[in-house]
């Protein structure tokens, strides 16, 4: 199902005005800054993580089918080789599995959309871009749950327009919020490269929501 | 891990509410999951962990199992190779065929070893030394019935 189709659901021009009025639905949620605990078991901790972790996923990616593949395998990877961890360094590498997977797939995206453009497939016969499936809307509370996908799919248009690097630091720092030693445990770089990267795509992002003030 | 107050851009009241805002549709946006994709989620995670744990006790037992079989190959293979087990396995094949009663005694003094196709040599064996000592046939000329 694919919940944030933003290029279906709203013009790329119309994208900024429609996140205000969604955001407005959205504001009044407490702060997300509370720190969260360790779990106790690795089963608490991917239950914990799965949800976030797949919008992460599918933020950078785009795609909800990949976003669930990237996920599972982090989690496989994770029980697998880092089980025996403490419980302190799973979200870290958990975090920096699921990255690497994520840059994996848009790199082979990158070489398979290459493809496609240059034997002419991603189109249909009349040189139209392919249609993606959306999920109806199945919600208890329809135009909140519309103004809160489209302020999600604004947000997510905005994120994928960053460059790589700014757009992991911002998912782990901000989204995720992860610190800055967790974050670049996970992005394998330094706190230095978290901070410069963190403040590149918060001069980028201030600008396309602008309108979120 | 979490501390979020060490971000720098919270110095920047701008770039706070910017922050904040977006958590706050990450949250709504994670709360909000399709049960569809919740159950798939909750699947995965199942089959991470049940994944994960027959392939630890397998890589823990492969070794012993087959240690356990190579160990019982070897005591086989140096159990047959034992001269005395391979006579008497052939004793007990030998012993095993039909003999008569009388004929035991005297056959096993006379037999140091006796093979499972010998044994019509060895059940005629009364025969032949009566054959033996015969004289008559012993010294029987050549074409003596002209």
């Amino acid at each position: 199902m694919r919940e944030t189709t933003d290029a279906e659901t709203i013009p790329a021009s119309g994208v900024v005005m429609n996140a205000v009025a969604a955001l407005e639905a959205v504001a009044a949620a407490p702060a997300a800054d509370a720190v969260r605990p360790i779990a106790a078991t690795l089963e608490a901790f991917l239950a914990s993580v799965e949800r976030r972790a797949w919008r992460v996923a599918e933020i950078a990616l785009h795609d909800p089918e990949e976003a669930m593949d990237a996920v599972q395998d982090a989690m496989l990877r994770l029980v697998r080789h880092y089980a025996g961890k403490p419980a302190e360094e799973w979200p870290p590498l958990f975090w920096g599995i699921l990255r690497r997977r994520i840059t994996d797939l848009q790199r082979r995206r990158t070489v398979r959309n290459r493809v496609l453009v240059w034997t002419g497939r991603a189109t249909n016969d009349d040189n139209e871009e392919l249609p993606a499936w959306e999920a109806p809307d199945l919600g208890p509370d329809p135009p909140r749950a519309l103004a809160s996908r489209q302020a999600h799919a604004a947000m997510s248009k905005a994120i994928r327009a960053l460059p790589r690097r700014q757009q992991q630091a911002f998912l782990l720092r901000v989204l995720e919020g992860l610190d800055v030693a967790d974050t670049a445990k996970a992005m394998g770089c330094s706190a230095g490269s978290v901070k410069t990267h963190l403040s590149r795509a918060m001069d980028a992002l201030r600008t396309q929501l602008e309108d979120w003030r | 891990m979490n501390n979020l107050p060490d971000n720098t851009f919270n110095g920047l009241q701008g770039d706070a509410e910017v922050e904040s805002r977006a958590r706050a549709v990450f949250r709504t946006a994670c709360e909000n999951v399709d049960s569809y994709h919740a159950l798939r989620l909750g699947l995965a995670r199942r089959k991470a962990l049940n994944a994960a744990a027959p392939h630890s006790s397998t890589r823990l037992w492969a070794p012993i199992a087959g240690g356990a079989m190579a160990c019982c190959a070897l005591a086989i293979g140096v159990a047959l190779m034992r001269p005395d087990v391979r006579i008497a396995t052939t004793m007990n094949v030998a012993s095993s065929a039909p003999i008569a009663a009388g004929q035991v005694d005297d056959a096993s003094d006379d037999l140091p070893e006796v093979a499972s196709t010998q044994m019509e040599m060895v059940q005629d064996l009364d025969f032949y030394r009566w054959l033996a000592a015969q004289p008559s046939v012993a010294s029987a000329p050549r074409g003596g019935n002209r």
